[in-house]
């Protein structure tokens, strides 16, 4: 090669330097994802140093990774993880100095980790530094004869430069954008929080205007002030100054927690949660009503006991007197004891604590041990078996179906007072077992026969005792049709009687 | 004549045991087992004292009072003998008209003492 022809190269090489670095220069500012930075820089370094394989790699507490790579073998690729301070590109890192190793090393701050044969590699290793602090190394290394140049080093650190400011945008870029999505997803998690309550929440400032209510809050206030939340501040100033109160919102009672809203310290308005309460109150009232029901009940056996037993004490009966008197005090303490019975036996059927005494027995026959003692209490009303009574022989625990017949043949009759039929049918329909009791009596109203199995309900529930029941019996038939895997319905017109039924599974669904 | 008391319980047992607390005072007894019977009895045979159960069949033993003080004034003394001892109930009980509100279970010889008193007050 004659000085002129090297002089010609030069030239060319410098212009070409030029352009690649504008190239660079360009296509890396226009980039604003950081893989895509190195992508493009490794691509562009490789095409203009005309080199066989380049990586370059990043730091990350303390240690290099291979980000992008070209002509590497793959699993240096994917298990270089090279110490600050170890190794060729630990040295750079470490040093920030840039470093062209030719063929073999004679360093002897190397000699003792670079371990190659002469023939590998002619490499350039230069640091890529944001602000003086070096982020990342970047390697190229050719394999042929012609080995790099030290201008060459000077030219990509001169590109290395260039790309550390790209990649300083795309990380900032990155960074305020992961923000922002941050900040967003923030805002949308909230407001899908918000939405998915089960409760109301609403926000308003001191001057009374709603910042932000979800559509439970919309809905549970709609009938107290419309579309216009706002009412509520002129309405109900009341809420915002106490921490807990109550609101009646057409049929709704609402309770309403109140927080103050302090941002940076500062009070700037109230948080206000609205739970709908009606359903609770409800069975709170119902519950009561239960309670002053059964303490009624169990109140009249004692009132006859115990002034029988007073009478008793104070004066002389005759003896046939005496004895009767006892009499009523036994057949009360009988009632006494059968109204527990019936209320332990919910809560325990309620409470899944129940263990059910199963046995193969026939239905029909535990179904008509029931009648006797109805027919011989209450001659008024005549208890037949209906045309349509199979037998079935299932498994089942007789003393609860034994309490479901009776508790279904006092209902009948309790609820037909004139007398009348009282009809006991049992067929087998597919795999159950269904029994049913038929009175010709007052009947249910249609709106009401979804609540009769509910516990505390009844038909009427006011003072005026219409039956001298406790809102027990139907309750207790459908836990132990329930408790056998088995349904309790009715059918029933007002005025025009009921009829109950219980289906029991047969066969092998019957749990043993 | 003898003063006559109207007894009005739709349980047949606590009308056994009324009637047997107050049997040896000479008075007539008379029983209803609920609200429109009672208010009929009382039309036809004005006693001089009425017992009455509030948690009737029907029509509410409140009611029954109620209907009596506007039909008959305060001449007639009713005694609510009721299992319901809430202090709301009592109250309810007095507004309703009844000259005394004794709760269930009760005491035979208290019962006959207030009798007694009621009926020597209307005496006077």
């Amino acid at each position: 090669m004659t000085e002129a022809t090297s002089d010609t190269v030069v030239r060319n090489r410098s212009r070409a330097q030029l352009e690649a670095l504008y190239l660079i220069s360009r296509t890396l500012n226009s980039t604003l994802e950081v893989a895509d930075v190195l992508r493009k820089m490794l691509d562009l370094v490789l095409e203009i140093f005309e080199a066989d394989a380049g990586s370059i790699m990043l730091e990350h507490d303390g240690y290099l990774t291979i980000e992008v790579s070209q002509g590497l073998e793959p699993d240096i690729v994917a298990n270089t993880r090279q110490k600050v301070g170890v190794g060729i590109a630990g040295w750079v890192a470490a040093t920030g100095q840039p470093l062209h190793l030719d063929g073999k090393v004679n360093d002897e701050r190397f000699v003792n980790i670079v371990q190659r044969d002469d023939h590998i590699a002619s490499s350039l290793c230069v640091p890529v530094k944001i602000r003086q602090a070096t982020v990342g190394v970047v390697m190229l290394r050719r394999n042929g004869e012609e080995a790099f140049h030290q201008r060459d080093l000077d030219f990509l650190q001169s590109v290395s430069d260039l790309a550390a400011v790209a990649l300083q945008n795309a990380r900032l870029y990155e960074s305020e954008r992961s923000q922002r999505n941050l900040a967003v997803l923030e805002h949308q998690k909230l407001q899908a929080t918000l939405a998915s309550m089960a409760d109301g929440v609403m926000v308003i400032n001191q001057d009374g205007e709603v910042l932000t209510a979800n559509s439970v809050a919309r809905k549970l206030l709609n009938p107290l002030v419309g579309s216009r939340l706002s009412a509520l501040w002129k309405k109900h100033r009341e809420i915002f100054t106490s921490d807990e109160s109550s609101l009646q919102s057409g049929q709704r009672s609402l309770a309403v927690l109140t927080t103050p809203l302090f941002v940076e310290g500062k009070k700037e308005g109230s948080v206000l949660v609205f739970r709908d309460e009606t359903a609770k109150r409800e069975l709170e009232r119902m519950k009561s009503e239960f309670l002053s029901m059964v303490s009624h009940e169990l109140k009249t056996p004692i009132t006859t006991i115990s002034a029988f037993l007073e009478l008793l004490l104070v004066k002389d009966f005759p003896g046939e007197r005496r004895h009767h008197f006892l009499g009523i005090c036994q057949d009360e303490c009988q009632r006494l004891h059968s109204l527990i019975d019936q209320l332990l036996h919910l809560t325990r059927l309620e409470a899944g604590r129940f263990v059910l005494q199963t046995e193969k027995s026939s239905l029909a026959r535990v179904i008509q041990e029931c009648l006797p003692a109805f027919r011989e209490t209450n001659p008024g009303h005549r208890y037949v078996v209906s045309s349509t009574f199979e037998d079935a022989e299932l498994a089942f625990d007789p003393m609860l179906i034994t309490q479901a017949v009776t508790n279904l043949l006092s209902n009948a009759t309790k609820y037909s007072p004139a007398g009348g039929e009282i009809e006991v049918g049992l067929t087998v329909e597919g795999r159950e077992a269904v029994f049913w009791v038929k009175d010709q009596g007052v009947g249910i109203e249609v709106e009401n026969l979804p609540y009769i199995f509910e516990k505390f309900y009844r038909v009427d529930n006011s003072l005026t005792r219409e039956t001298g029941g406790t809102g027990l019996g139907l309750a207790n038939v459908k836990h132990i049709a329930e408790a056998h895997g088995g349904r309790a319905w009715a059918k029933s017109r007002l005025g025009q009687g009921s009829q109950f039924f219980v289906a029991l599974p047969v066969g092998e669904e019957m749990e043993e | 004549m003898a003063k006559s008391i109207l007894l009005v319980d739709d349980e047949p047992h606590v009308l056994e045991v009324l009637k047997v607390t107050l049997e040896d005072f000479g008075f007539q007894l008379l029983e209803a087992e609920d609200g429109p019977s009672a208010l009929q009895i009382a039309r036809d045979k004005k006693p001089d004292l009425v017992i009455l159960d509030v948690m009737l069949p029907s029509m509410s033993g409140l009611e029954v009072c109620k209907t009596l003080r506007e039909e008959s004034g305060e001449s007639i003394p009713v005694i609510l003998l009721t299992a319901r001892s809430g202090e709301d109930d009592e109250k309810a009980g007095y507004e309703a008209g009844a000259d005394r509100y004794l709760t269930k279970p009760f005491s035979p010889l208290t019962l006959q003492t207030e009798v007694v008193k009621l009926l020597s007050v209307e005496l006077a």
